[in-house]
């Protein structure tokens, strides 16, 4: 396996917001999943992937060459998916592979036709006066098309009925029966982490706070339910995040041979669910031990 | 490359090319009424002024409409779309010098050795005409270019202050300033104005290049 994406402390600010010291790896042959809050910089990522913005400080190679000097050529290679596909609004499905074809020197039309297809996409009606689902399978139609090695979608799935969201993750699934090919996408949405993704990306305020592969990740952490007592024991160090909810608290904390040890007694411990990595790296940590808010606390564990 | 995203400009906005033929049809029409002039040179100058404008009115749109990303997002450098643009302000230039001195050649032609309406816009007129607007296009693209319509706006701020400034100090000269300037140059320094605008027009292509290097999309 190669690295067909690498990112190295790659830094951009504007306005309030910083990406900081992201690094990240995409090797052939995986599925990617960022993931993350509205606002944590998944998009921005993707865009600076692409050079749709000038990154402040940092490194990103695509197949190994630099992108921010070899970018257009580079993007060749790339398929990308946008959030909200704006494409060109007035032209019709049909035309808009006529119109982005020549840019691709592998494009191909019978591909994109049998896409069409598939997608029930009608050709001859406007981008424009698509749904936002059909929006999202014709941009994935164009992206899919020239043979791209390295998909970057941008929450591909959203707006997506349960159907279509199905065939667009086994889509993705079988892209990468090619070990030469890659997908990176974004989501909100767990379950589709689960089902098709090999490696985990989460994204905080801008920042990388957990990225490997799901299984390891999976095993690496653990959930530990039990009452305030928790919070005196040694677990609270290895605790990366936690709530306090009616039933009592639960911790998500560091896996290691000696945590059985570490339990109170009384104290549950389980594996965490994608879900619950994502939700407990998610949360803001910063509160501290005894504040109530709305019925539900926030428990600060500092490791 | 440049073909290739010409050709998705014209596919794209090709309801824009709507107004340039119609004027291209209004300029033949009005070419079989010779006695017409001055409605000839009317519709001549909407042309010349209207259509080198469209490729940013293209650009504005693309930009305001989030396509100009989707365009970024395509195997296309950011070179290669500044180059685009001025080779359309160039072209439809061109097309519009062309068109003038078609007109005035047909017309010629019509009027045989009677007063020929079209007398306006001989050669030297039209091209004056011409360097004049790619003057008017230089000066303001590179910011264009990066900010899009806020560009345009913030490029007029400073004629507009200039011309004010004139009307208040120079009230006897009774036209703009830069009507006067223009004037005044191309009697008295015709060749050094035509090269000056020329390298204007070729300075203001490589600080576009550098401006739309750095923008966000």
């Amino acid at each position: 396996m190669t690295n067909l994406l690498e990112i190295r402390n790659l830094t951009k600010r504007y306005g309030f917001f910083a990406l900081q010291d992201v690094d990240l790896e995409v090797a052939s042959g995986t599925i990617t999943g960022l993931v993350g809050a509205n606002g944590a910089g998944k998009s921005t990522l993707m865009k600076l992937v692409l050079g749709l913005l000038p990154p402040d400080s940092g490194e990103i190679q695509l197949f190994g060459q630099n992108a921010l000097r070899e970018g257009p050529s580079l993007r060749r290679r790339i398929g990308f998916v946008q959030e909200s596909p704006t494409l060109f609004g007035n032209l019709r499905v049909g035309e808009l592979g006529q119109v982005v074809a020549p840019f691709y020197p592998t494009w191909n039309s019978a591909s994109f036709q049998r896409l069409c297809r598939t997608f029930e996409l009608p050709l001859r009606t406007p981008f424009h006066k698509l749904s936002q689902g059909s929006r999202m399978k014709t941009a994935l139609a164009l992206a899919l098309s020239h043979d791209a090695d390295l998909l970057l979608l941008d929450e591909p799935t959203s707006g997506l009925d349960p159907l279509m969201r199905r065939e667009v993750l086994d889509l993705m699934l079988e892209i990468i029966q090619d070990e030469g090919k890659a997908v990176l996408f974004s989501t909100h949405i767990t379950t589709d982490l689960e089902r098709v993704a090999d490696h985990v990306a989460i994204l905080k305020q801008g920042r990388l706070v957990l990225a490997g592969a799901k299984d390891e990740l999976l095993e690496s952490w653990v959930l530990v339910k039990g009452g305030d007592e928790l919070l005196a024991s040694p677990l609270r160090e290895r605790c990366r995040g936690g709530e306090r909810t009616e039933l009592g608290l639960t911790l998500l904390c560091e896996a290691s041979e000696t945590i059985a040890k570490m339990l109170p007694e009384g104290a549950l411990q389980e594996r965490p669910s994608l879900e619950d990595l994502v939700y407990f790296h998610g949360r803001e940590l910063a509160l501290d031990i005894g504040q109530q808010a709305r019925g539900q606390m926030e428990v600060s564990c500092s490791r | 490359m440049l073909l290739n995203l010409l050709k998705r400009d014209l596919r794209l906005h090709r309801d824009a090319l709507v107004i340039p033929v119609l004027i291209l049809i209004l300029i033949l029409g009005a070419i079989g009424m010779a006695d017409d002039g001055p409605a000839l040179l009317g519709l001549v100058l909407i042309g010349f002024l209207y259509v080198p404008i469209l490729p940013l009115a293209i650009h504005a749109r693309e930009d305001s409409q989030g396509t100009l990303a989707d365009l970024m997002v395509l195997p296309v450098s950011r070179r290669a779309v500044v180059s685009l643009r001025y080779l359309e302000v160039l072209l439809f230039l061109g097309l519009m010098l062309a068109l003038a001195h078609l007109g005035t050649w047909i017309a010629l032609c019509m009027a045989a050795h009677k007063a020929v309406p079209f007398y306006v816009m001989d050669r030297s007129k039209a091209f004056g005409l011409g360097l004049t607007l790619l003057f008017f296009f230089a000066y303001p693209m590179p910011l264009f270019l990066r900010l899009g319509l806020k560009g345009i706006s913030l490029a007029s701020l400073p004629i507009i202050v200039i011309e004010t400034f004139h009307w208040f100090f120079f009230p006897q000269r009774g036209e703009p300033f830069f009507h006067w300037l223009g004037g005044y140059l191309t009697t008295t320094y015709p060749g050094p104005l035509g090269f000056g605008i020329l390298a204007l027009f070729a300075l203001s292509y490589l600080v576009s290049l550098k401006a739309f290097e750095g923008k966000d999309f």
